[in-house]
């Protein structure tokens, strides 16, 4: 496996309506491990995730994929969306969502495959939703629709995934079988990057931990990041001078660059 | 001849209820409401300047006015941050008024008038004929442009299935394979606004609306796939279409207003089996 | 001139315009709360879906008759709610799917109606398309005394429920943890909103009576942030146009009323864009502007008093410095005293001193803050502070001084500059 980070985050600051949410994010997520970015709600988690897949331009920095533009390396690249984010009435069963994971930008016009079909259904076989392939979405219980969702990344065969909040809504027994199943795509040279909120069992879940609150706080090695020190810092709520200059910078409509200074 | 007022009112309703579809998954239906009113100053403006009913003319006016149109909801978002819903409200009450005031204006030039804006001129869609190439056929315009529009659309849909499925069910996820969600809410608007201006002579603005959400929004109840409901979506507008006209005829009223009100009809009807069939038992049972 | 005389004499003119501009300000201040609400196309919902009632009230009444088609106007603005909201809770469709619906077959089912009355062969059948794009000037004393009880009766319900309004208009989520009875105000708001629309029929027409109640709305919203402001802006500039619109009906009475007031708020809009203090585009142009210029200027004095640390003087002449300034920024420069220019020769004045020292303190302390509490590394840090030293005033760089526990030195060793 290369040295190259899966994820290389160089300063990146990202702002709704011009007040920052995220200040200066700066750092390197390794390949092949388990990654966790952990911090209390409204903290920015999403809106993280969201800059990396290229979903929100920040106002300063950039991101990149193993050592390259995102667009170049996209279909290394699987992100799984909020669960909230869709309209689960859609008129579409769960082997219309899978399938949606074998679409690619380029041979949008063509047609499913038999490959497609079998690759899709080895993913809802690991994701033990197989028997439920015809069933239409919005039938289906909160956990199971993650894990189609997941069955749909699988789907994708990348490299590298994103998965914004896996075990919401998921029972004890799902989230250990979604959490072994996301342990062997390491052990296959995946690298796996989870937004979760739960601190208690972030720590046995993750390799990696970012901790994260409007700044970040930590990255590294869980044992080093879960230090009472640290935790109490990303918790103890946000830090008033960043507060008040992201609301100068809103009010008076000012850049957080100069003109054609870029970050090299 | 009234054989031909209904297939164009069928021909008609299947192009819009197909374009409309797409809207109606991405809860953008109201936006057809603001595209089919927005149009009508584009289409006087190209009346007045070329004089005639020149359908190029018109169609250049109209889009132009769409896109004007959708520009200026953007705009009043963005810049001044005016919410999503008053923005639509404001540019196509706009320019519906500025199209209104022409039409009073130049009332004696133009053979457009307040009603026909409302009501379309369905009943004379089968006067004005024309020979079909090569043949001794004649057969009315409207009828030879709603074919050409109705392929147009389903030649779109087909290709460009994936890419409005995808990027209607869920944006983020289309943008993160690298397929570009502006785009296709510009393909998909754009499909609405062609039908829109093709179809607003013969049916007038309100039918437009009708037609584009309510089958659409009735064939959601009901199927369980992207397919089927595309299915139930054309077969809906037309019974719809072939009930109003029929209704229109028997009480002697508004050929539009009454397809629109037959499609609203079929909406309650599906709505109301649909909560009877709650209530049975026997349906939970199986489900 | 004359010819205005003419129409001020008009029996008919001062009564049209005193009514019209009062019905369109309630209108508008309902308006307002749907603003808020985001539920502005709920008026255009309802005014398209009260069609059959207004057609339905002409055929009962047999004659144009402004109590019955009223009453059969807010008889099916309440049934065309009831429908929007009952698919919306019947099945997975959202509200806005059920507008679009309800709007269109309700519509729909009007113009039928029309046809009925157009070929009915009352007498006055053709006024009714006064109701579709209005005509004020053809109203009637009698038709404006019913319109404006119902917006006597509007203004009083809404002045009793405006504290709950209110509540509901800013903080939504609260009110309802709190137990608060939501719905009923949503209920009320709703029948406002349908009285509201009902009462501008025959001024500015069904059609485009959902102007009335957005327009004045996001034009008060770009000059207002408190809802007293934005009631009292909405409702006076519903007033102005509708007046306008009034006068223009009365010189051209074959032109709809409706269109003009549209045309007139839009007009207005469009000119609010450009120059509200709150959101417009010439503030925002200025703002750009001025903290391009703030940047200029304090990097050339930023610059200038690197120049002296390093060398100790404070006479430079301008071609030795980097980024040659703008007549612009040395103006300003000389007029503040940051320095003495003579012919190309510059002198760092005290006053420049400090103002240099005080840029160059502000960026320190921002680079050593994200490297402390942002634990940035050390490399990383200088982009920021570039701009941020201009954003810095004095009472943020109290609170970094305080955070930073006074440092004396920034991550790159450099020394932090106090005054001396
Ligand atoms: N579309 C938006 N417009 C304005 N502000 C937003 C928007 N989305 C998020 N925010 C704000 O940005 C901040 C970060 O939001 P984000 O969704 O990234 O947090 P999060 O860490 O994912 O929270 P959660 O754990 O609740 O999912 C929050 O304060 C939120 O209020
Ligand atoms: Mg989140």
């Amino acid at each position: 496996m290369s040295n190259v980070p899966a994820i290389d985050i160089h300063n990146l600051t990202a702002s709704y309506e011009r007040k920052p949410v995220l200040w200066e994010i700066d750092c390197q997520f390794p390949q092949g491990k388990l990654i966790g970015i952990v911090g209390p709600n409204g903290s920015g988690k999403t809106t993280l995730l969201k800059n990396i897949m290229g979903l929100m331009k920040p106002d300063s920095g950039y991101v990149k994929i193993f050592g390259d533009k995102l667009n170049k390396v996209r279909h290394r690249v699987s992100y799984v969306p909020q669960r909230e984010s869709v309209d689960w009435d859609f008129p579409a069963d769960v082997m219309d969502v899978v399938l949606m994971g074998r679409y690619n930008p380029k041979k949008l016009f063509s047609r499913v495959t038999q490959e497609d079909r079998d690759i899709a259904i080895e993913a809802l076989k690991r994701v033990n939703m197989l028997e439920f392939s015809k069933r239409h979405i919005s039938q289906l219980s909160g956990g199971q629709q993650q894990r189609v969702f997941i069955a749909r990344s699988l789907a994708q065969q990348a490299d590298l995934y994103l998965m914004d909040e896996p075990f919401v809504g998921v029972d004890a027994a799902s989230e250990d079988a979604i959490l072994s199943l996301l342990t062997d795509m390491k052990n296959n040279g995946k690298t796996v990057v989870i937004v979760h909120h739960d601190l208690q069992t972030a720590y046995e879940y993750f390799d990696y931990i970012a901790l994260l609150n409007t700044r970040l706080v930590a990255c590294g090695p869980t044992e080093e990041v879960f230090t009472s020190e640290l935790l109490q810092e990303a918790y103890g709520g946000r830090l008033t001078v960043l507060s008040r200059i992201g609301e100068l910078i809103a009010k008076k409509d000012f850049p957080v660059r100069e003109k054609g200074q870029k970050d090299n | 001849m009234n054989t031909w007022v209904l297939i164009n009112a069928v021909v008609i309703a299947l192009s819009c209820s197909l374009a409309g579809a797409f809207l109606v998954l991405r809860h953008r239906a109201m936006l057809t409401d603001a595209i089919s009113h927005a149009v009508l100053p584009g289409l006087v403006i190209a009346f007045l300047i070329s004089g005639s009913r020149n359908t190029a003319a018109m169609l250049i006016g109209a889009f132009a006015f769409g896109f004007i149109c959708i520009f200026l909801v953007e705009f009043f978002r963005r810049y001044v941050r005016i919410t999503d819903d008053a923005s639509i409200g404001i540019t196509f009450t706009s320019l519906f008024a500025i199209g209104i005031i022409l039409v009073s204006r130049y009332t004696d030039r133009i053979d457009l008038d307040q009603e026909c804006v409302l009501h379309g001129e369905i009943t004379y869609s089968a006067l004005k004929r024309m020979a079909l190439p090569g043949t001794n056929w004649h057969v009315p315009q409207t009828f030879v442009s709603g074919m050409a529009m109705l392929f147009i659309v389903s030649l779109l849909i087909a290709i460009g299935y994936r890419g409005l499925k995808i990027t209607s069910f869920n944006p983020d996820y289309a943008t993160s394979i690298g397929v570009s969600v502006t785009l296709w809410h510009y393909i998909s608007g754009g499909i609405a606004s062609m039908v829109t201006i093709v179809s607003f002579e013969a049916v007038g603005a309100i039918l437009v609306i009708a037609l584009m959400v309510i089958p659409a929004a009735t064939a959601w109840l009901i199927s369980k796939r992207l397919p089927a409901m595309l299915l139930n979506t054309t077969i809906l507008s037309v019974t719809g279409s072939v009930f109003g006209y029929w209704v229109a005829i028997w009480l002697n009223v508004s050929i539009a207003g009454s397809i629109a009100f037959l499609l609203g009809i079929q909406l309650m009807v599906v709505i109301l089996v649909k909560v009877v069939a709650r209530r049975l038992p026997l349906q939970r049972a199986t489900k | 001139m004359a010819s205005l005389w003419t129409y001020f004499n008009h029996p008919n003119f001062w009564w049209v315009l005193a009514g019209t501009t009062f019905l369109s300000a309630i209108s508008a201040l309902v308006g307002t709360f749907t603003y808020l609400q985001r539920k502005s196309l709920m008026g255009d919902a309802i005014a398209h879906g009260i069609l059959p009632g207004v057609a339905g009230g002409f055929l009962i009444a047999g004659e144009k008759n402004a109590l019955v088609i009223m009453i059969g106007a807010i008889v099916w603005g309440v049934l065309t709610v009831s429908s929007i909201e009952w698919i919306s809770r019947k099945t997975h469709l959202r509200s806005s799917t059920a507008m679009a619906v309800v709007l269109s077959a309700f519509f729909g089912l009007g113009m039928m109606l029309l046809t009925v009355v157009q070929t009915s062969g009352l007498p006055d059948a053709s006024g009714i398309n006064s109701f579709l794009f209005g005509q004020a000037a053809s109203m009637l004393p009698e038709d404006l005394m019913v319109y404006s009880v119902f917006a006597v009766v509007v203004a009083f319900v809404l002045a009793a429920v405006y504290p709950h309004l209110t509540i509901i208009s800013f903080d939504r989520a609260t009110a309802e943890s709190n137990g608060f009875n939501v719905r009923r105000v949503d209920a009320v708001l709703s029948i406002l909103v349908v009285a509201a629309t009902a009462i501008g029929i025959q001024s500015i027409g069904l059609i485009l009576m959902a102007a009335l109640l957005i327009t004045p709305a996001a034009i008060a919203r770009m000059w207002n942030s408190r809802l007293i402001g934005m009631l009292i802006f909405s409702g006076g500039i519903a007033a102005l146009a509708a007046g306008m619109g009034s006068v223009i009906s009365f010189t051209a009475p074959a032109m709809p009323t409706g269109p003009w007031i549209v045309l007139i708020l839009f007009a207005f809009t469009l000119i609010s864009m450009v120059i509200s203090p709150q959101r417009g585009l010439l503030k925002r142009y200025r703002q750009q502007k001025k903290n391009q210029d703030i940047i200029l200027r304090e990097n050339f004095i930023k610059r200038l008093y690197h120049q002296w640390e390093r060398s100790g003087q404070t006479a430079f002449h301008l071609s030795d410095i980097e980024d040659t300034p703008s007549k612009r920024t040395l103006r300003y420069a000389v007029n503040n005293d940051w320095i003495q220019l003579a012919g190309n020769s510059i002198h760092l004045s005290e006053k420049g001193m400090r103002e240099g020292r005080r840029i160059t303190r502000a960026h320190r302390l921002w680079e050593l803050y994200l490297s402390k509490a942002l634990r940035m590394r050390d490399d990383h840090v200088h982009p920021s502070a570039e701009v941020m030293e201009h954003l810095i005033g004095d009472d943020l760089e109290k609170e970094l001084l305080r955070a930073l526990d006074y440092p004396l030195t920034d991550p790159h060793q450099r020394d932090i500059p106090y005054e001396p």
